[in-house]
């Protein structure tokens, strides 16, 4: 098992490699620099000029390559010239607002889509079952932006039950009142996620759970004379989490890497929102370090779909 | 002519399946026993109902599915109209079955040892603490050599043939009276095959527990069978003593079944072919003798109907209609095998 994680881990070095050889080409093939947009008619030429030498920005490439990877390692990931402040700053204050959002929504996801798809499939053809598929093909087939746009218009604007837009109230003060506020500011987008977002864990939950019910062992466990209900737990439940775990590892690290329209839509601070604002202002830096991270986290992700795997599947352990 | 009780004892059984909302026979009639100790073999093509007789003695049938009509006794306890509770005490205890692929058949999640182990959770025969011991006795008692290290391991990392040997220990755990062993060697490689066949019988001899065989393998039923049943399209056509069936063969069916069945004497012959298959669920009229709509010259015989009760020309020997009285081969009507073409054509 450590070794496979070892080996996982060592998959993970070139790929990363790999990926900020790619992020940086991207970011050199872009039109002007993080000057351009500062140029107007007053700016002396000369002062563009120096201050882009000063940044090192006529450099040979390779050299601004390994000078941009050697400030990675120092933690250095450059300053936002839009909003003036440290990049690891800005990503510090918005993970945090990302992860109770991302942590939240995909506790609901879970919580939500496992009991609907056992209830539908230990229930095939049931009202329950007809009920929670059609849920399911419904939400499943509307974009996820119109469904934010509508949850925001419904609870937020009509009905004010919820706020629209922040993570935490500027009148809170104190550590309860604050947390409290973030609470009630993470309520309706990761209610908006977990509600419309079950489509993809129920279907594959309840495919898999009918294609468990008649498989060969559940026929040899019942043979065995045990109960049903450990029948369904032991084997047909538990087999059929794989393809459901099989995802996990990505799910995880979606905690982190933040939901572009989700927090656009809200209004919430979060990194998806950073992101789109980096986009729309050509903050480069912060565009840079955020699909850097994020990069990162699909790397870590696909390692993590790995390991759980050949933790939960005995077949794909390596030995 | 009842010497000592059956074990299991089915009479006049029929089982109907609901397929798109019509409900169709797929056994008829059936009347077979087992006695403690004996090696019942029932054989038959693919589609003639022998695994599904097999689920129904299990009452494994999805009830809003099925319908199980007649009498099935087991030791003494009525399945058809047993409860599920009633029926889980049954399985496992009274009755241990193995399955055609043992690969598919054990769960490729658990290891080796709790799935044996899970088969004496389900009832109190074994007390707790000697769980352990007995798996690895009885993965021992199978003819696994390492069992502690195999009780360890997953069904993927062993051999077909030994993962067919933990299926028979997993079957056996509680020490049953009756094992059902439904096509036991069909997923295996031929030399395993013996093995496992071997294995069941000794098994059998040691423990004196009667065994449903079911198979199509006509050289199996000869090896190791104290009495035969025929089946065809869910009706026993023929039934007796493994000697008055295979040295008296009655039943057009049994009889082209025997003669389709290649062997070292008829090699360099052509080899017998039964036309046809056997019919679909829906096409199958049973008050008539179903096999006779594919031997071509026996036509008129096919459309008779015939009796539910058997004749029993001799003592115990027990076969279907009238068409086995006057019953001949006509070759002139048989098309040779396929294989046998093509080694001509080559």
């Amino acid at each position: 098992m450590w070794k496979l994680i070892l080996r996982r881990f060592l998959i993970m070095i070139p790929q990363l490699i790999l990926m900020t050889i790619l992020l940086f080409a991207l970011a050199k093939m872009m039109p002007g620099d993080p000057f351009t947009g500062r140029f107007s008619a007053h700016t002396d030429i000369h002062t563009l000029l120096r201050l882009r030498r000063e940044a090192g920005l006529d450099d040979p490439w390779p050299t601004q390559y390994f000078r941009w990877i050697n400030n990675i390692f120092h933690g250095n990931l450059g300053n936002s010239f839009v909003l003036q402040k440290p990049v690891a700053t800005l990503l510090g204050q918005r993970i945090q607002n990302t992860v109770w959002l991302g942590l939240l929504s995909l506790g609901l996801v879970y919580t939500i889509g496992i009991p609907t798809a056992v209830a539908s499939a230990t229930h095939e053809g049931s009202f329950r079952d007809r009920f929670w598929t059609t849920y399911n093909s419904i939400t499943g087939g509307i974009p996820a932006f119109v469904i934010y746009i509508f949850m925001l218009f419904l609870f937020g604007f009509t009905l004010n039950w919820f706020p629209t837009t922040g993570s935490v109230s500027i009148d809170a003060n104190g550590f309860w009142p604050v947390l409290g506020s973030r609470f009630y500011h993470l309520i309706l987008p990761a209610l908006s996620v977990a509600l419309f977002s079950t489509v993809s864990l129920f279907n594959t939950l309840r495919t898999s759970l009918l294609d468990a019910r008649s498989a060969d062992y559940v026929r040899t466990a019942r043979a065995k004379g045990v109960s049903n209900k450990r029948v369904f737990w032991r084997h047909i439940f538990r087999n059929s989490m794989l393809p459901v775990a099989s995802t996990f590892g990505f799910d995880l690290v979606g905690i982190f890497s933040g939901a572009v329209i989700l927090e656009t839509v809200f209004g919430y601070p979060g990194m998806g929102r950073l992101f789109v604002q980096s986009i729309t202002t050509r903050d480069y830096t912060t565009m840079n370090a955020i699909m850097l991270f994020s990069g990162t986290l699909t790397l870590i992700g696909s390692m993590l779909n790995d390991i759980i795997m050949s933790w939960v599947d005995p077949r794909i352990r390596i030995k | 002519m009842i010497i000592g009780k059956n074990l299991l004892e089915a009479k006049g059984v029929g089982v109907d399946f609901r397929i798109n909302g019509e409900w169709l026979t797929a056994l008829y009639n059936v009347d077979l026993s087992v006695k403690p100790g004996e090696v019942l073999a029932l054989v038959g093509e693919s589609g003639s109902g022998k695994s599904t007789f097999a689920m129904s003695v299990m009452a494994l049938h999805n009830p809003n599915q099925s319908r199980v009509t007649g009498s099935i006794m087991l030791d003494g306890h009525q399945i058809v109209d047993a409860t599920e509770a009633e029926m889980r005490e049954l399985r496992g205890v009274k009755v241990g079955m193995i399955f055609q692929d043992p690969l598919s058949a054990l769960n490729p999640l658990m290891k080796i040892g709790d799935q044996i182990q899970e088969s004496m959770s389900a009832h109190s025969i074994v007390p707790k603490e000697q769980w352990q011991e007995h798996t690895i006795k009885l993965l021992d008692e199978v003819g696994i050599s390492k069992p502690e290290l195999v009780a360890d391991q997953f069904p993927h990392e062993l051999s077909g043939g030994m993962r067919q040997r933990v299926m028979i220990a997993i079957a056996i755990a509680n020490e049953p009276d009756l094992l059902i062993a439904d096509e036991p060697t069909t997923a295996l490689d031929v030399t395993i095959q013996a093995q496992i066949l071997d294995l069941i019988k000794e098994i059998q001899a040691e423990k004196n527990i009667g065994v449903l065989l079911i198979t199509h393998d006509l050289g199996v039923v000869a090896e190791m069978a104290d009495s035969v049943a025929v089946m065809y399209a869910g009706q026993i056509v023929e039934r007796g003593t493994a000697e008055q069936v295979f040295e008296n063969p009655l039943h057009p069916y049994t009889r082209s079944l025997l003669r389709a069945n290649p062997s070292l004497d008829t090699l360099n012959d052509q080899l017998y072919v039964i036309p046809g298959v056997v019919p679909a669920l829906s096409e199958m009229d049973h008050s008539r003798d179903l096999f006779l709509e594919r031997v071509p010259w026996m036509q008129e015989a096919a459309k008779e109907k015939v009796s539910d009760v058997p004749a029993e020309p001799e003592e115990g020997h027990f076969v279907r209609g009238n068409a086995w009285k006057d019953f001949k081969f006509q070759d002139g009507y048989l098309e040779p095998g396929r294989g046998q073409k093509e080694a001509q054509s080559k």
